[in-house]
């Protein structure tokens, strides 16, 4: 406080320090919760109660010996540090191998197969058990471990790692229980006012106890609202997304590119495209922008066909040119829609689309199906007489109810471009049977197996099949969460999230299409409902797409309608509305019937279970695997046998290191104490049992059985009477001589006794 | 700070535990939530049984020394308080009048259930009545999250005395002089031919040279003084010039009452008495108590700790009577400006920075 006064503790510490079993508990709570994310890991297995036990035996004997007994500590550390290094000398390939699985099992997600790992969990165990315990017993230091442990629960669903809630709350305990433990210490050893020094186990105790209560009553509480509650979280993020999306300018984006996106899909509602066409939509327009070729996991490259046509332009029997073969195929199927000969009624109307970018940027054009682009841009205002520039874009295009090429109901006059337009679609058709059909199966192990075991015939039960997969196993939504960082986006939709919106179901369906050997590319851009079409005065129909608008979908290739596309996300009611050419619900619903598949039950059961691991339904927590097989465990046994050698060599010695220091010690204590220990050796060697050692005829008969000095023991009596009763304490030199008094005891009686007896005396009690 | 980056990780918890969907760590972020309400609650909780008295109220310690200081805290509750906190004002002088500095510092401490005796010591660096007031408690839960403060009222009172040790004074070798007071100025040791010698003794530091028996010192080999009988009707009388003390920093009060405190003990040693007066504000007078020993002293330094400023409304009057206490008689003076004089003859001015050592090295003739 600076001049004028002084303030300082006025209790000091005394006596040996106790050991709050609060420290144990806690301890071994932090151990167990740390080790137990390993055992939620997937493609990791090891026998938990092997692991629990041998923690609780290694955090007991931790706790016992930090406490006031730091060489026993030390000594302690010095064998386990011994045993692990034997251990990784002995067997440090499996070490290295389970090591390795680890790792990849976390960074590669649930694709890997599964492993025993139960050495190496026995390894870190012990690492695990002595850092907590250095840390906070003897350091005692919270910090580093309660950031440690706070980045495991925080990180740990980043990387796919879902422990269950039991380990979360061990963990918490951990750290609430050692957070308040440091307070109740750092109190304790700074503050003014001392207490009674277990007050720090009391109040973590407590704070454990708080903290359990809260959980008990939270649990049920959040359990039964988890949705409203991630709505919440959902909602916030929202808004935060739309508002940065509004001051960055990226709501004004168009849409465009394959990456599949791993969160939430929010909306800004920002007008992208205005569409006006010339006659009332009657089917969903889809306007394509992007077509991925190959999949790169997570993200799609953009398709392209010049490679196809250089293909197509290579072969002998051909003499047209890339661009030329190119030009002529994008129109191709409304070229030859628009040929076929018949009734002006009969024939099918165009549709003239003319498309404007909200925000004036041009770099990706947004293509209806079965279309031609108009030769030139038209004049908006010119064409509608308005009289003023405006930019844009034109396609005709056919609905695809429109759509009826029959390649013989052509003009004479049109045979030779139908022949050419047939050739083209044929070696199109050629070419993009290896094209459009690569999938990296090593990134999408689960899903290649799923389509291995359920082979399909037909184009139609392939679409089928899709669609029961997805739709039975996955259920639409905008906010399905984030996908973890180490696994397939795709893989984790299917098999494990079950939640996505349309890019996820649409990727999906693509490998999937072309895992059955289906050319498939993935499609962005926009889809528009003829019910966002509103009639303007001059008779057009207009309607403005905005990112709400936004879509993906799955396009087939289909002879003589060309890429098509195929809706695979599910309607709003849940229902599909897949339909192309052939296939509609109809379809869908024989085949269905056909192979008793129902869109109630979950596609294929097992799906759910995280791969390999063999406890088929397992859940989150812990797992006791009661069963130990040698085999597998060979090698853990010989480690253990190791142990067992080093220990039974150590201990005699480690019994001789305590038997000395107790000794030493004696030679500091007080003649009480020491007569204490030679009441302890008569009742070890069973000799006179019932006396205390006040008696008036202990001197003599303690004599006779031992034959020590009669005045030697009566002496000793005296003085320790004087240290119990008198006012001042004993001389040195008359504690010496209780000392003295107490050795030629000591011998005495241990010359009388069995061997037995004599290896408790010596080795366990430590009394000569 | 604690708190803000205990709700942070909350939330980030539950935004985590939101886009990830992951129940446990939605579980674990609400818990945090939840468990952050229960920890404001259980402050308050302490704060209602917790309580905090003093186990006496007044006390008295030297300068530099060690003062225990019991409290007696009790825990009305059934759960240990691991933290809680007093917060302690000290300042020196009179009280509520004046003006002091005034220093706080909080004070931490833990109990557990039911009543608790738990000391602290403070040791005072400043002669003077010292107030120590205790009179905030604070209440932390287990995490220290939140304190909430309880108003106490406790109060101890100390009284800070200097070290005992008295100035080595010579004083002149003046017979007894007839004056109004019925004492005479008084020579330590008796110094004229009729005064009676006491016995012969060695020599030692504080000895005036002039005492020494030469003869008796050359045939024994060792420096012998002689002693003479004290005067037991002889005591010396000190005016203390308390103006100002009552606004004076404790730096500057505590100076002065280390030099009362050695200059009474000094002549002590050679006076019977010392007569030590000063003006009494409250009274209108001048106050004066006798002092023959070291508690005495103390008990004139009891009185001196109470001057509060009061005689600084009076300074004419005080002036007068201070004049006149000196017409009737020699008298030392010791004003609070430190100077120190014999009637109206300057002996020394003592120096604030350097009281101790011209306190504990100085020789003074006077």
């Amino acid at each position: 406080m600076g001049n004028g006064i002084r303030i300082r503790s006025g209790s000091e510490e005394t006596g040996e320090k106790k050991r709050p079993l609060a420290a144990l508990l806690f301890l071994y709570a932090g151990v167990c919760g740390t080790m137990s994310f390993l055992h939620s890991l997937e493609g990791v297995s090891f026998s938990g109660w092997v692991v629990y036990v041998i923690a609780a035996v290694l955090c007991g004997v931790i706790w016992y010996t930090c406490y006031g007994r730091k060489k026993a500590f030390l000594l302690l550390a010095l064998v386990s540090v011994v045993i692990c290094q034997t251990a990784v000398f002995l067997i440090g390939d499996t070490f290295r191998e389970q090591a390795a699985h680890i790792v990849e099992c976390i960074t590669d997600g649930g694709d890997t197969e599964p492993m025993s790992v139960m050495e190496t969990a026995i390894l870190l165990t012990v690492v695990v058990s002595f850092i907590m315990a250095v840390s906070e017993l003897l350091i005692k230091s919270h910090l580093v471990l309660y950031l440690l442990t706070t980045g495991l629960l925080l990180l740990s669903p980043l990387w796919g790692v879902r422990a269950g809630v039991g380990e979360i709350l061990l963990v918490a305990l951990f750290q609430a229980a050692f957070w308040a433990m440091k307070i109740a210490e750092l109190v304790h050893k700074r503050g003014v006012f001392r207490g009674k020094r277990n007050l720090s186990g009391k109040s973590s105790i407590t704070t454990g106890l708080i903290l359990v209560a809260v959980f008990l009553a939270v649990f049920p509480l959040v359990a039964a609202h988890t949705e409203e509650l991630y709505g919440f979280v959902y909602d916030a993020e929202g808004e935060a997304y739309r508002t940065m999306s509004r001051l960055s300018g990226k709501a004004d984006e168009l849409v465009t590119g394959g990456k599949i996106g791993r969160g939430n899909n929010y909306r800004t509602g920002t007008a992208h495209l205005e569409l006006v066409t010339t006659a009332e939509p009657s089917e969903t327009l889809y306007l394509r922008g992007f077509g991925g070729g190959e999949y790169t996991g997570g993200d799609w490259i953009r398709s392209s066909d010049e490679a196809l046509f250089a293909n197509i332009m290579a072969r002998p029997d051909w003499q047209d040119n890339e661009i030329s073969i190119a030009n002529r195929y994008y129109g191709m199927y409304f070229v030859m829609n628009g040929s076929m000969q018949g009734n002006e009624d009969e024939l099918p109307e165009t549709v003239t689309l003319t498309i404007r970018h909200c925000n004036g940027v041009y770099g990706n054009a947004y293509v209806p199906y079965y279309s031609q682009r108009s030769n030139s841009w038209y004049n908006y205002d010119d064409y509608y007489g308005y009289g003023s520039q405006r930019e844009g874009y034109v396609y005709r295009y056919y609905e695809q109810k429109d759509m009826m090429i029959d390649w013989e109901n052509v003009s004479e006059a049109f045979e030779e471009q139908r022949d050419w337009y047939r050739r083209l679609q044929n070696a199109y058709v050629e070419e993009i049977q290896t094209a459009y059909t690569q999938v990296p199966e090593a990134l999408l192990p689960r899903l290649t197996k799923l389509c291995q075991e359920n082979p399909q015939k037909t184009l139609d039960e392939i679409t089928a099949f899709i669609l029961y997969t997805l739709h039975s196993n996955a259920s639409y939504t905008l906010t399905p969460g984030w996908a973890p960082m180490n696994e397939d986006i795709v893989e984790y939709f299917l098999f494990e999230g079950g939640r996505g919106y349309c890019e996820h179901f649409a990727v999906t369906a693509t490998l999937m299409y072309r895992l059955y050997g289906i050319p498939a590319r993935y499609a962005t851009g926009y889809m528009l409902a003829p019910s966002d079409f509103e009639v303007q005065e001059d008779s057009t129909w207009k309607a403005v797409a905005t990112d709400e608008s936004a879509h993906a979908w799955v396009e087939i290739f289909l002879e003589d309608y060309g890429w098509t596309p195929v809706e695979v996300t599910p309607a709003s009611d849940g229902g599909s509305v897949a339909s192309y050419p052939g296939f509609d619900r109809s379809v869908l619903g024989r085949i269905m019937r056909e192979r008793n598949w129902s869109m109630d039950r979950p596609g294929i059961p097992l799906l759910r279970v995280k791969s390999g691991q063999g406890n088929e339904g397992q859940d989150e927590g812990f797992t006791f695997d009661f069963e130990i097989d040698y085999e597998e465990h060979e090698r853990w046994f010989y480690v253990l046998g190791t142990c067992v050698v080093y220990s039974l060599c150590l201990v005699p010695l480690f019994l001789d290191y305590r038997r000395l220091r107790r000794l030493r010690k004696m030679e500091e204590m007080g003649c009480r104490k020491v007569f204490s220990r030679v009441l302890q050796i008569l009742r070890l060697a069973g000799i006179m049992e019932g006396y205390d050692g006040m008696e008036e005829d202990f001197a003599e008969k303690l004599a006779g059985l031992t034959g020590v000095d009669r005045e030697e023991i009566a002496q000793m009596q005296k003085i320790v009477c004087e240290a119990a009763y008198g006012s001042v304490p004993p001389m040195p030199e008359k504690e010496e001589c209780v000392r003295k008094t107490y050795l030629h005891l000591a011998e005495a009686v241990y010359g009388t006794l069995k061997w037995h007896r004599k290896i408790m005396m010596r080795k366990v009690k430590a009394l000569i | 700070m604690r708190r803000f980056l205990f709700i942070l990780l909350a939330v980030l918890t539950f935004y985590l535990a939101g886009v990830y969907r992951y129940l446990p760590l939605m579980v674990l972020s609400v818990m945090e939530v939840v468990y952050f309400v229960a920890s404001f609650f259980l402050s308050l909780y302490f704060r209602k049984n917790l309580s905090i008295e003093a186990l006496r109220h007044s006390d008295c310690v030297e300068k530099g020394g060690q003062l225990a200081c019991g409290v007696r805290v009790i825990n009305r509750g059934k759960l240990p308080v691991s933290r809680f906190g007093v917060r302690l004002r000290y300042r020196y002088g009179s009280n509520g009048k004046g003006i002091f500095r005034r220093k706080t510092k909080i004070i931490y401490g833990s109990c557990d259930r039911g009543k608790s005796i738990l000391h602290f010591e403070i040791s005072g660096c400043c002669c003077g009545r010292m107030y120590l007031k205790m009179d905030d408690l604070y209440a932390y839960d287990y995490l220290s999250l939140f304190s909430v403060r309880r108003k106490v009222n406790e109060e101890i009172e100390v009284a800070v005395f200097p070290k005992e040790r008295g100035l080595h004074i010579e004083l002149p070798s003046f017979s007894y002089r007839e004056n109004n007071r019925s004492q005479g100025l008084v020579a330590g040791q008796g110094v004229d031919a009729h005064s009676e010698i006491r016995q012969l003794r060695e020599y030692r530091r504080e000895d005036s040279n002039r005492y020494i028996h030469w003869n008796q010192s050359a045939r024994t080999g060792l420096l012998v003084v002689k002693e003479y009988e004290k005067e037991q009707d002889f005591a010396t009388e000190l005016l203390l010039d308390v103006a100002g003390l009552g606004e004076a920093r404790e730096s500057e009060t505590d100076a002065f009452y280390e030099l009362v405190s050695a200059l009474v003990l000094g002549l002590l040693k050679r006076a019977a008495a010392v007569r030590v007066h000063w003006y009494d504000g409250h009274r209108k007078c001048l106050a004066d108590t006798g002092v023959v020993s070291e508690g005495q002293c103390r008990d004139m330094l009891l009185k001196l700790y109470r001057i509060d400023g009061q005689e600084a409304a009076d300074a004419q009057e005080k002036a007068e009577l201070e004049r006149r206490f000196m017409a009737q008689g020699s008298a030392f003076r010791l004003g609070a400006d430190l100077c120190w004089y014999w009637n109206e003859t300057l002996i020394f001015r003592f120096s604030k920075e350097k009281i101790e050592e011209q306190i504990a090295w100085g020789n003074y003739v006077i």
